[in-house]
């Protein structure tokens, strides 16, 4: 019964952000304001509905399921959104709405952090591929997991031997975390802001092309930097030049409060991976 | 649980439709994939509903490769957006 009821809100509310992304789609003046909308409300709606089916399959089969859907959403979702966005913002046949400002970001002091060399993900890669092996078997009978740690533990090894700049990060667990809940609240509120944005008319919506100047210098930081942006609604991660990062943002009536956004979520993933979390150390200057 | 489904049912539908009218009218072939993207995410979407209205999880891992195509599908066009741009 109480299954019944979570299970049936949660298709509710993800039927009614699809429809209010779609709202978006038809409403919205140009290409990127309009992958704000849809994509994004079709993502978390999408993971909505697959919480509700998994939950209805209950157990293993139904979690690990949910566990793949949603980390394949947030690996593959953003990146195909900023693919799609950088070649849309340098192709110029893509109509761009007359009213986006670009704006270069000043910040006081952008030291970058030094790159670091760190430790090695095989056995991260191993232990996901293993979780998806399960899965798609949805069962832990013992050929299931013995096959399944032998194809894991041989395809990280072998994408290590081929692929030898393979990112290698090694996470801290409480600032991991703290940027989780952040990355989590985040995604609420600027939820929130889009649909408001929805009721705009069209020609009130002030999107902007900001040009933020990176401290982060290791490749992993980078990508999570961006894949988180592009991930949260309102802010699409359009190129990266010489450090320094181009953000489509959807309504840019506050740019210094969407900066501060971007620099906090910045220095959270720096310290995720281990570096210094102040925004603006001098102490560490070399 | 009609109701749910009944409700659900007119919004996915909606979405599904919004989706349609902006793959026809574009104007961009950018336009026109993030469109298609949220018409596979409204499928996605249709099939999580389906499997709460019906208890029925046979199809539980289609969600797995819908994600994916959504993603492979993105990229592919992406390519050929900036193939086009260089030429």
């Amino acid at each position: 019964m109480i299954i019944d009821i979570v299970g049936g809100s949660l298709v509710v509310v993800g039927a009614a952000l699809m429809a209010l992304g779609a709202i978006g789609l038809l409403r919205f003046p140009d290409v990127f304001t309009r992958m704000h909308a849809a994509t994004k409300a079709a993502t978390v709606g999408v993971i909505a509905t697959t919480t509700a089916a998994a939950i209805e399959a209950g157990a293993i089969g139904g979690a690990l399921i949910l566990l793949v859907v949603v980390a394949l959403l947030f690996l593959s979702g953003p990146l195909g959104m900023s693919l799609l966005a950088r070649a849309a913002y340098h192709d110029p046949e893509t109509p761009r709405t007359p009213s986006t400002v670009e704006l270069e970001v000043e910040l006081p002091i952008t030291e970058s952090t030094p790159a670091r060399r760190l430790r090695g993900t095989v056995p991260l890669l191993a232990l996901w591929l293993f979780v998806v092996w399960i899965a798609a078997f949805g069962s832990l009978a013992p050929n299931v997991v013995a096959s399944g740690a032998v194809v894991a533990l041989g395809i990280a090894y072998a994408y290590r031997l081929f692929a030898p700049r393979w990112p290698r990060a090694i996470l801290h667990p409480v600032a991991a975390w703290q940027f989780v809940v952040y990355f989590m609240g985040q995604m609420v509120v600027s939820t929130w802001d889009v649909i408001r944005a929805l009721r705009l008319p069209p020609g009130q919506i002030r999107p902007a092309i900001l040009e933020v100047p990176l401290r982060a210098r290791n490749r992993s930081e980078v990508t999570l930097l961006m894949n988180s942006l592009s991930f949260t609604p309102g802010t699409v991660a359009l190129e990266l030049h010489e450090h320094q990062l181009y953000v489509h943002v959807l309504d840019a009536r506050d740019p210094e409060g969407t900066v501060r956004d971007i620099t906090t979520m910045e220095s959270k993933i720096i310290a995720a991976f281990g570096g210094d979390s102040s925004a603006i150390s001098t102490d560490r200057r070399r | 649980m009609m109701v749910v489904t009944a409700v659900s049912g007119v919004l996915l539908g909606f979405a599904a439709l919004a989706g349609l009218i902006r793959v026809v009218r574009g104007p961009s072939v950018a336009d026109r994939m993030v469109a298609l993207d949220t018409l596979l995410f409204v499928g996605a979407g249709a099939l999580g509903l389906y499997i709460v209205a019906t208890g029925d999880t046979t199809y539980l891992a289609v969600l797995v490769v819908a994600v994916l195509t959504a993603f492979i599908s993105t990229v592919i066009v992406a390519r050929y957006i900036e193939e086009e741009t260089r030429r």
